[in-house]
């Protein structure tokens, strides 16, 4: 039988861990390591950005320029990641070439080119990565891809690879695992096999807050706002990230409560914005989505979508760009970045009714309409309830 | 879009997951002294301690897998060609792929720290039996047989300095913060030596900090590993290092690493008449041991089998073999013979084989002839005789082999000899039992219990058996002499051998005795240490 909370026994051993680490004498660079690693983990379980930049901080001071510490390098990576600044991810892989080299690096750089929109480059990335270190978290990577790339067979089968790999000692990352299957899942519109994968996440590593906020999307998605709601707002209690928060605030506008929305809405904006003063990028995409679609300001949707195209461009901020134009009156404009979004490999329903629209207001009836009919093929629920991730 | 992917997801290179409950130590099997009511067996599979000592983790499964056989004679004489080899690793396939697959004990514990035993493909039948753990215990088999069975933490059997191995292999991660990135610097491109090399500061003891590569071992307060210094990490010298009178100097110190540690431990003393119903003609019981660890989908729930199964070469293995139970679990680590592991598969995942590491011969060859130039101008520094053709080299080399062709001819010896055994004492019937060559015993990995010997290595696996001595031994030529004996598996463990050679310290490179005395009767490991044992 599964403990109920996995995620406060987790969070309660590394706490833990961190204390042991920190009052014991140091002792070389392992020590060291393991304390900011330990501190990552904390950081990266709660969805902590401040922790996370205060563990930001001790990389910096840690990594030595004139001999780049190769596992530090690639934390610092992950978290560069983890906050969408890509060139710092590039700029680590470039300066520490004991870590672009070996097979983690070079899953980053995969990564990297997935970001970019090099679709082509990013896959071949991975499959000599997998050749090298089959690992379930590169055969997640694959599937990724295929899921994006709305090949759904080849994208289930590197799934099941990836879970074939978990032990019993992984439940964390099989019930992120889960996550992802539910959102494919989600994305083609098949709720109730969603519904299983959050359901078996939710067995395979109680309490998580990135699991119930998956499923209370999905609970929205079928109807059942009230629950969803309450869960969001559990969520929000110990999670307070304004993606969360503009996504209670777009349920509750679902819901037919605007006053309480506008309530949530104002706190995620005050936080995007806070963010981005601080220099921050990982919420522009957020920015010119709210924008886009809480405010329908297309003007403040376009400063925002093009800080993020400026960042990495891929279908999504391409798709993004173009709904931003569109939402500024600038339909006929839109299309062609759209256009480029739809030439990618990228294949996702919410995009696809996005063009339909751009399409229709351009003038492009005909494949305003075929879009249209594509999106409904992918997802029959994609005009329902869904969350921006 | 997938924009803030959890990436804590996809970052397993600092893993912490402890799945070291799947980490098997080793492997004791030998003909229990007791004979009353017949010749009994008595095998004993002893893995990490965790949790802790005498609490069992429950997600793993444990296997002991046993294959009497008849004794079998080399058929090829003295012939010392590769083809002789291919046909050994041919007749092995045979035997272990084919329909007489192994028996097997199969041990779980539930959260009740209960054992269960599951006893598969015995000529009695199929059986299950529970029984508490950390308690000597009976398990009456259905065809009437009396099986002593204990589950639980006992001291760690291993006598051993594990230090010292590891300063022989040039093994950094034991030494120094190896980054996790770096998988290559484990073992560094360092000629493997069993003598100091001149100039090896990477390796080499340092007198001023005695406790270093020592960490976590008892007895040793300051042990420590360093950060690794930039490279590069390979040796240019020409000789071994001599002191201020001419002496080499051991890499190994003859500490014991494992002294008051612990272990978890299955314990078997089974009647051969269980095992086989021909007794009197299956001589030897082969046996090895597995860990597997639950998978997490089964953790949640049964899900249905996926196609995986049928895409990789060790699955295709797999598949013919895997009950459903099985494929529930996840394959970590064999063991067999000492060594077999860190000295001949490099410690690699993919090669957790087993009984069927036929697959690996070519492997086990190359790296024999690799070790052979690390050990054999070691051995021929100190005036003894090996078995492996260095071309006289005056010091250890790093070398290794991208082909079969051109390491077996440094290695045929080593692999063929046959290594002689101290006295006649292994063999108290003097019956005419053939000596044990190193591929028979490396290839299967098997531990092979000769039921007519004392089970003492290579003819199965005694407690008391100093076993790394032993296996250093297999690079000596077996046909020279020392003080007018043939050399033979012990000579490694004489204190006359190192009085003479010139060598400081003047001591067996590894302890000749257990920290704890072994008991007289079963589960025969001693006792846990208590410090270390839940109250």
């Amino acid at each position: 039988m599964i403990a109920r909370n996995d995620y406060a026994a987790e969070l309660a051993r590394l706490a833990s861990d961190i204390d042991e680490l920190g009052a014991a004498p140091a002792a070389g660079c392992g020590h060291a390591h393991r304390l900011v690693y330990k501190h990552y983990q904390q950081a990266s379980l709660r969805g902590d950005y401040a922790a996370l930049a205060a563990v930001d901080e001790t990389l910096r001071a840690l990594i030595a320029p004139e001999r780049p510490d190769p596992d530090l390098c690639y934390l610092k990576a992950n978290l560069d990641f983890k906050l969408h600044r890509l060139d710092a991810v590039q700029r680590t892989l470039d300066g520490c070439a004991e870590l672009r080299d070996s097979a983690p690096g070079r899953a980053l750089l995969a990564d990297l080119a997935l970001q970019r929109g090099q679709y082509d480059q990013a896959e071949q990335g991975y499959q000599d990565v997998l050749q090298q270190d089959p690992s379930w978290d590169n055969f997640a990577r694959l599937a990724h891809l295929a899921f994006k790339c709305g090949d759904d067979a080849t994208a289930e089968r590197h799934f099941d690879h990836a879970e074939d790999e978990l032990t019993a000692k992984e439940m964390r990352h099989y019930a992120w695992l889960q996550l992802q299957r539910g959102l494919l899942d989600l994305s083609r519109g098949r709720l109730a096999a969603a519904r299983e994968h959050y359901e078996r996440a939710e067995r395979a590593y109680g309490g998580y807050w990135l699991v119930a906020e998956h499923r209370a999307e999905l609970l929205a998605a079928c109807g059942e706002c009230e629950a969803a709601l309450a869960i969001y707002e559990q969520v929000l209690a110990e999670v307070p990230r304004p993606e969360l928060l503009q996504a209670t605030g777009e349920l509750c506008a679902h819901m037919g409560r605007d006053r309480e929305a506008e309530g949530w809405f104002r706190r995620a904006l005050e936080a995007y914005l806070a963010s981005a003063a601080r220099g921050e990028v990982h919420y522009l995409h957020h920015l010119a989505d709210f924008f886009a679609d809480v405010r329908e300001d297309g003007t403040q949707a376009l400063h925002w979508a093009g800080a993020d195209l400026a960042l990495r461009e891929n279908p999504a901020t391409l798709a993004a760009w173009a709904w931003a134009l569109y939402r500024a009156g600038r339909a006929r404009e839109a299309l062609a970045p759209m256009q480029r979004a739809m030439a990618s490999r990228e294949v996702d329903a919410h995009t696809l009714r996005r063009a339909a629209a751009i399409h229709h207001a351009a003038g492009a009836v005909a494949e305003g309409e075929r879009f249209a009919r594509l999106a409904t093929a992918l997802n029959p629920h994609a005009h329902g309830f869904h969350v921006h991730r | 879009m997938a924009d803030h992917n959890d990436p804590n997801a996809v970052n397993t290179i600092f893993s912490d997951i402890d799945v070291s409950a799947a980490d098997l130590y080793d492997l004791f099997g030998f003909p229990s002294d007791d004979r009353d009511g017949g010749e009994k067996v008595v095998i004993a599979l002893t893995f990490a301690a965790v949790p802790v000592a005498g609490t069992l983790d429950t997600d793993m499964l444990y296997r002991v897998q046993i294959s009497p056989s008849p004794r079998a004679v080399w058929p090829h004489g003295d012939d010392q060609s590769l083809d002789t080899l291919l046909n050994y690793f041919d007749a092995l396939k045979e035997r272990y792929l084919g329909p007489s697959s192994a028996a097997e004990i199969r041990v779980t514990v539930d959260e009740a720290q209960r054992a269960m035993l599951r006893f598969f493909g015995f000529p009695g039948g199929d059986f299950t039996a529970t029984v508490d753990t950390n308690q000597v215990l009976t398990i009456n088999t259905p065809d009437g047989h009396a099986i002593k069975t204990y589950v639980g933490g006992r001291d760690d059997a291993f006598f051993n300095d594990l230090t010292g191995f590891f300063r022989s292999i040039n093994y950094a991660p034991q030494f120094y913060h190896v980054p996790h990135t770096r998988p290559d610097l484990r073992e560094l491109p360092i000629p493997k030596t069993l003598l100091e090399l001149e100039g090896n500061d990477l390796f080499n003891a340092d007198p001023a900090d005695p406790d270093w590569g020592y960490l976590n071992v008892h007895g040793r307060p300051n042990g420590s590993k360093r950060d690794l210094p930039p490279g590069p990490y390979t040796w240019n010298g020409n000789r071994f290092r001599k002191d201020e009178n001419g002496d080499y100097r051991l890499v190994y110190s003859g500490y014991d690493c494992q002294a008051g540690k612990n272990v978890n431990a299955i314990v078997l003393e089974i009647p051969l008449t269980f095992l086989t119903r021909e007794p009197e003609k299956d001589r030897i019981v082969n046996t090895w041991g597995e860990s597997w660890v639950r998978k997490a989908a089964p953790k949640v729930e049964t899900i249905p089998d996926h196609p995986f199964w049928l895409e990789s070469p060790r699955t295709i293995l797999d598949s013919f073999r895997l009950d459903d139970e099985l494929k529930q679990y996840k394959l970590v680590d064999t063991d067999g013979q000492p060594f077999a592991d860190a000295g001949f598969s490099e410690r690699e995942d993919s090669r957790q084989l087993g009984a069927n590491n036929f697959w690996l011969a070519p492997t086990f060859i190359k790296r024999t002839a690799h070790l052979g130039w690390g050990f054999g101008p070691s051995i021929s520094a100190l005036g003894l005789a090996t078995c492996f053709d260095h071309d006289n080299s005056p010091v250890s080399v790093h070398k290794t082999y991208d082909h079969v062709l051109a390491a077996f001819p440094r290695s045929k010896k080593l692999l063929f000899q046959k290594l002689r055994m101290p006295d006649d004492s292994w063999n108290p019937k003097g019956l005419d039992i053939p000596l044990r060559r190193p591929v028979e015993i490396f290839i299967p990995n098997v531990c092979a219990i000769d039921m007519d010997t004392t089970g003492t290595w290579p003819f199965g696996r005694r407690l008391e058996d100093q076993v790394a001595n032993r296996f250093l031994a297999m690079f000596l030529d077996m046909d020279a002499e020392f003080n007018g004996r043939k050399y033979h598996l012990e000579l490694l463990s004489d204190p006359a051998l190192w009085q003479a050679a010139p060598v400081q310290p003047k001591t067996s490179p590894n302890p000749l005795h257990n920290d704890r005395e072994f008991l007289t009767e079963f589960p025969y490991l001693a006792p846990p240490w208590s410090e270390a044992y839940p109250k």
